[in-house]
């Protein structure tokens, strides 16, 4: 119960944060996180709110349990199973690729730049940072603390199904362009949940869920999908359609079947 | 320019090339977009009104139309005339709507095609994965 007590302060606490912020513009609160009545000024102030909560969070939770921050997340990544990291890591990036050349080749993608050298450049560069620093900021926040704590509580199963909902509903606690998008996430959720799960690491769900990441941020800026989003899912959400759904649930047989024998 | 008169779009690379056949060329009611910007485009003329889109080159409009940054439904719609001044590639609005509206007809055909295609390269493409990830990793 530490970790969903934990976790539940995130949302109650960056609403009040929001609410703070409108009130002091002489604007009334609003349910919605991240709502558009916030000036860009206050939405960075957000943005650095939840960094905080995060942070906060992922110290508090040890600290709770009478353990040093280190041992507590050192423990899920032993270095006799780095493997598992590069091994997940390809998974992904195998799986995407594979869809990517389908779809562009049955036209349902175009890849096409669309930004000068300089830009496009420049926001390739900083696609690895970002893949590692999601990766790193969800695992730890969604595995580490959340599905361990509730697994440790509830058992497994529990473990599998809260971590699963929680992880695809955060996403859409903020204002988002899409829902429909919710059943992929769901999927990625699963995903990474059982990885977790099956390994006792992090770091299998970590290589899956970087090597996704680094995909689609990569191919993000020239990626343009023509197909219908029922199949295909759309911008950064492959995984979102039927055959991103389908493959998700692929991978996540592929994660129980995988040898962990060192 | 007043409301009932139609705005006009430019759709052109270099502004400072324009062929002598651009009507009314240095108006300041002429919207110049450049060829890679057609979304641009779409999106005014989502948002309705009378609109008189030129292109300046034949290849910006074919491009398009391969594209799909131009929709034939869309840019065929009513109150908008688009057609080509070129000076040797000139076609006039009605050629235009033509070719669009033949464009739409194939496209719309083909694009059933290229889904079926696509569902069935997808399946394969996932069991490949799978196969391939478990071949390697499986116990």
């Amino acid at each position: 119960m530490t970790a969903i007590l934990l976790v539940l302060t995130m949302p109650i606490g960056l609403w009040l944060v929001q609410s703070v912020l409108l009130w002091s513009g002489h604007e009334r609160p609003r349910w919605r996180l991240m709502t558009d009545a916030l000036s860009a000024r206050q939405k960075r102030v957000m943005r650095i709110a939840t960094n905080v909560f995060f942070a906060g969070i992922l110290i508090a939770y040890p600290l709770c349990r009478s353990s040093a921050v280190l041992d507590h997340y050192g423990a899920f990544f032993p270095l006799d199973r780095m493997g598992l990291l590069v091994g997940g890591a390809a998974a992904s990036v195998l799986y995407l690729t594979l869809l990517y050349l389908v779809w562009t080749a049955s036209d349902q993608v175009h890849f096409r730049v669309r930004h000068t050298t300089r830009r496009l450049a420049r926001r390739l560069v900083g696609v690895p940072l970002t893949a590692v620093a999601v990766t790193l900021v969800e695992e730890l926040f969604f595995r580490a603390v959340l599905q361990h704590d509730i697994q440790r509580q509830f058992g497994a199963p529990v473990g599998i199904f809260l971590g699963t909902l929680v992880f695809a509903g955060a996403h859409y606690v903020r204002k988002v362009k899409r829902y429909w998008t919710l059943g992929g996430h769901l999927a990625l959720g699963l995903l990474l949940s059982v990885a977790f799960w099956r390994t006792g690491s992090l770091w299998l769900s970590s290589g899956l869920h970087a090597g996704g990441v680094l995909m689609l941020m990569g191919t993000r800026p020239m990626i343009r999908y023509q197909g219908p989003p029922a199949l295909l899912g759309a911008s950064i959400f492959p995984y979102a359609g039927i055959v991103g759904f389908v493959a998700l649930l692929l991978l996540t047989l592929n994660v129980l079947l995988w040898n962990l024998t060192p | 320019m007043t409301s009932t008169e139609c705005a006009r779009i430019v759709i052109a690379e270099d502004r400072a090339a324009l062929p002598a056949s651009v009507p009314d060329a240095s108006s300041a009611h002429i919207r110049y977009i450049a060829p890679r910007d057609l979304d641009e485009v779409a999106v005014l003329l989502k948002a309705g009104g009378a609109y008189d889109v030129i292109f300046t080159q034949i290849d910006d409009l074919m491009a398009g139309l391969h594209s799909r940054e131009i929709e034939p439904d869309l840019w065929n719609g009513p109150g908008i005339t688009v057609r080509v001044v070129h000076p040797t590639e000139a076609l006039d609005a009605d050629t235009v709507r033509a070719v669009l509206a033949s464009w739409n007809r194939t496209h719309t055909r083909r694009r059933r095609e290229k889904v079926v295609a696509a569902v069935i390269l997808s399946v394969i493409a996932v069991v490949a994965a799978f196969l391939l990830v478990a071949s390697t990793t499986a116990r």
